[in-house]
């Protein structure tokens, strides 16, 4: 599998598993706990038997000794399908020249669709560029992670895409990759629909350091998706700045947290194996190996 | 090069001063930083002050410093210079047989004289002798080495006034002040109607150096009385006067003046005076004044005296309230001087040190006293307190210093098209 630069990677994540946060919809038989109980050897309950039931599932031998008929369930497994939703707006191109935000968001997709991977998920990938969406279908196919890592590679950040309209078509498991710097109110409205629909949205809010430190110089800072927003980033103004972009990422986690959506917020000098081992934790204990 | 208006150049170094600060103050956009949460800075004037620790864009501020600087120069009327010392000395001696020691007064000159100095020799005309070049005063020492003995009788301040200017010209140049010494009797025959004014344009103190004057030396002539009265009350004033006045012919009259009194005014040389002094018909006896204008200084009477009528001329002494009480009026060498004043016959009024200072003024030689040192008080303008003068207003502009403003002020308009030319390049790829 050509992975190209990042071997090192998958090699630091090779053997995590990303469970499901809550049972998944029924499916074809997987990792992740389904929602529907199955017929698997581990006992979980009996129910009585209802019209309609297959009759092979009747435990006869309860039914020898109690005279009533009752079906034998056992906890059902199936597969997450993942998409991931890259944001490659030309916000994702900073710091210039080194695309941290860039860099960080194809690591981290690339080794989260490796754990999504191990754990038998289908894995597909949507990227927001802005000479139009790539576009790769969850599958479970060998060779899947070395396709999305040539597709990520073959996209340079630019221009402002929106992301919301790219929510619909996404898997159960949708993993929106961005800085949240676009179109952040309709994507909620749309993760939060996607969440209705029985889905497993992830935001991972990238960030770059620079973003939160800036530079004590005085500059004209300039949005790149926005050439006409210049404002001086001067002494004056930095403590400003420091404090309304705190409080727009808190404000930004706060709402999509209260739609169901887990938040990550990974900074772009955090090794990408630890962001991706964070991101697969379960709340309250590890992820599972 | 130095400056006929030296703070107009002082402002163009100020303003020039100016735009240094201008570049190091300057109201300039910071450089740009492509920040992708630029919409979290707050909103401010985008043209943010910065004050650089060094200039910023030095060829333009040169440019503009030294266009400043040559306008203020060119306003400034700048001379070309001439090399020497910053205060530089006119010395004006007088050279008169006036003067009793023409060594003291060499020395004296010889003292005065500097570097750059000038020396203006005057008697009754004046004259540049000589303009000090390299050497401390070389040539004006040769000059007043080379004088030869005085044969003018006396000296006028005022040609000395107008060549002590021509001489000023000459010597200005380059220098910051200079420095005007008159070494001179200063007696009362050297002033003149114009004097004053030619005074007033010099503009700045006069240093004076007085000499002594050379005394009547001339054996007394004793005044002659024309009288018809055996006990003519002039008589014994004028006895008591002879041993005090000068060698001049004095004739006093009593009566009518006689074709006697006229052979004796021609023969009595110069300066002599012939005073047509009436007799008073009835004994006066409301006091009354009377002021006489000596060189000496002026005499004033109080006594009971009589107005007589007078001739027209020109007016020696005054009544109190200002009416002629004696006129003179030259006649060949000498002068006649007519006398209003009516003196009692009886009484010993002419006896009197007030009627004796009168008197002595009255018969002072024509033209007023020759030798008569006058005090430093009566000429307080000749050599008030005050600054050297300067230079700047005493030069005369060559026809390179005329356009030496022109030269300056089409510099200073290269240089502003050559500022011009390198903003509109530097623009070029802001613009692309």
């Amino acid at each position: 599998m050509p992975v190209g630069p990042y071997g090192a990677l998958l090699d630091a994540v090779r053997g995590v598993r990303w469970p499901a946060r809550r049972p998944v919809p029924g499916g074809a038989p997987g990792a992740h706990t389904a929602r529907t109980r199955g017929v698997a050897p581990e006992f979980a309950e009996y129910r009585p038997y209802r019209q309609g039931d297959d009759p092979r599932r009747i435990d006869w031998k309860l039914l020898a000794r109690s005279d009533r008929a009752f079906i034998r369930l056992a906890p059902d497994h199936a597969i997450l399908g993942t998409t991931f939703l890259v944001d490659a707006s030309a916000s994702m191109d900073f710091p210039v020249g080194s695309e941290g935000k860039w860099t960080l968001a194809k690591r981290l997709a690339v080794g989260l669709a490796a754990a999504a991977h191990a754990s038998a998920d289908p894995v597909g990938l949507t990227i927001a560029a802005a000479d139009g969406v790539r576009r790769l279908e969850p599958r479970t196919r060998r060779g899947v992670i070395g396709e999305v890592a040539r597709t990520l590679d073959a996209v340079r950040p630019a221009g402002s895409t929106a992301l919301a309209p790219l929510v619909a078509s996404a898997a159960p498991r949708l993993v929106v990759i961005t800085d949240c710097l676009g179109d952040a109110d309709a994507m909620r409205i749309a993760l939060a629909r996607h969440i209705a629909r029985g889905g497993e949205v992830h935001v991972l809010h990238i960030v770059a350091r620079e973003e939160l430190e800036p530079a004590v110089t005085s500059s004209l800072a300039t949005d790149p998706e926005d050439a006409a927003l210049r404002r001086p980033l001067v002494p004056v103004t930095r403590s400003g700045y420091v404090e309304r972009f705190a409080a727009f990422r808190a404000e930004v986690a706060r709402a999509l947290r209260a739609d169901g959506v887990t938040v990550h917020e990974v900074r772009d000098d955090t090794p990408a194996d630890i962001a991706v081992r964070s991101v697969t934790r379960l709340p309250g204990g590890e992820s599972r190996r | 090069m130095s400056f006929l208006t030296p703070w107009m150049f002082a402002t163009g170094v100020a303003a020039a001063l100016g735009v240094v600060a201008l570049h190091l103050l300057t109201t300039r956009r910071p450089p740009p930083l492509v920040l992708p949460t630029a919409r979290f800075v707050p909103e401010a004037d985008v043209r943010a002050v910065a004050r650089a620790q060094r200039p910023t864009d030095i060829l333009l501020m040169v440019l503009r410093a030294l266009a400043v600087l040559a306008v203020g120069a060119a306003f400034a009327r700048p001379v070309l210079d001439a090399p020497g010392p910053a205060v530089r000395t006119i010395v004006a001696l007088e050279w008169s047989r006036s003067v009793a020691d023409t060594a003291a007064a060499r020395r004296a000159a010889r003292e005065a004289l500097g570097v750059g100095g000038a020396l203006v020799v005057f008697d009754t005309s004046a004259r540049v002798a000589a303009v000090s070049g390299g050497a401390a005063g070389d040539d004006a020492a040769l000059a007043l080495d080379s004088l030869a003995a005085p044969v003018v009788a006396s000296a006028a301040l005022s040609p000395m006034f107008i060549a002590t200017a021509d001489a000023a010209l000459r010597i200005a140049r380059g220098a910051d002040s200079v420095r005007l010494v008159v070494i001179a009797t200063a007696s009362a025959a050297s002033f003149d109607a114009a004097t004053e004014q030619l005074r007033a344009t010099w503009p700045g103190r006069v240093e004076l150096v007085r000499l002594a004057a050379t005394a009547d030396t001339a054996p007394s002539r004793l005044p002659t009385l024309v009288t018809t009265m055996a006990d003519d009350p002039l008589r014994p004033a004028l006895a008591r006067l002879a041993a005090r006045r000068g060698a001049h012919g004095v004739r006093i009259v009593r009566e009518s003046p006689s074709a006697a009194d006229s052979n004796w005014l021609a023969d009595a040389g110069a300066r002599a005076v012939l005073l047509v002094w009436p007799r008073t018909g009835a004994a006066p006896t409301t006091a009354d004044g009377v002021t006489a204008f000596g060189g000496a200084g002026s005499a004033t009477l109080v006594a009971p005296l009589a107005r007589l009528s007078l001739p027209d001329g020109r007016t020696v002494a005054r009544w109190r309230d200002g009416t002629s009480a004696a006129v003179e009026h030259p006649l060949g060498e000498g002068c006649v001087r007519s006398i209003g004043i009516g003196i009692p016959e009886a009484g010993d009024l002419t006896l009197r040190d007030p009627f004796l200072r009168l008197l002595t003024a009255l018969v002072e030689p024509c033209g007023g006293a020759r030798t008569v040192a006058l005090p430093d008080s009566t000429t307080p303008w000749l050599s008030a307190d005050g600054p050297l003068a300067a230079a700047a207003s005493l030069v005369d502009l060559s026809g390179a210093d005329r356009q030496l403003p022109l030269v300056l002020l089409v510099a200073a308009l290269v240089l502003l098209a050559a500022e011009q030319w390198i903003r509109r390049r530097a623009r070029v790829p802001e613009s692309a």
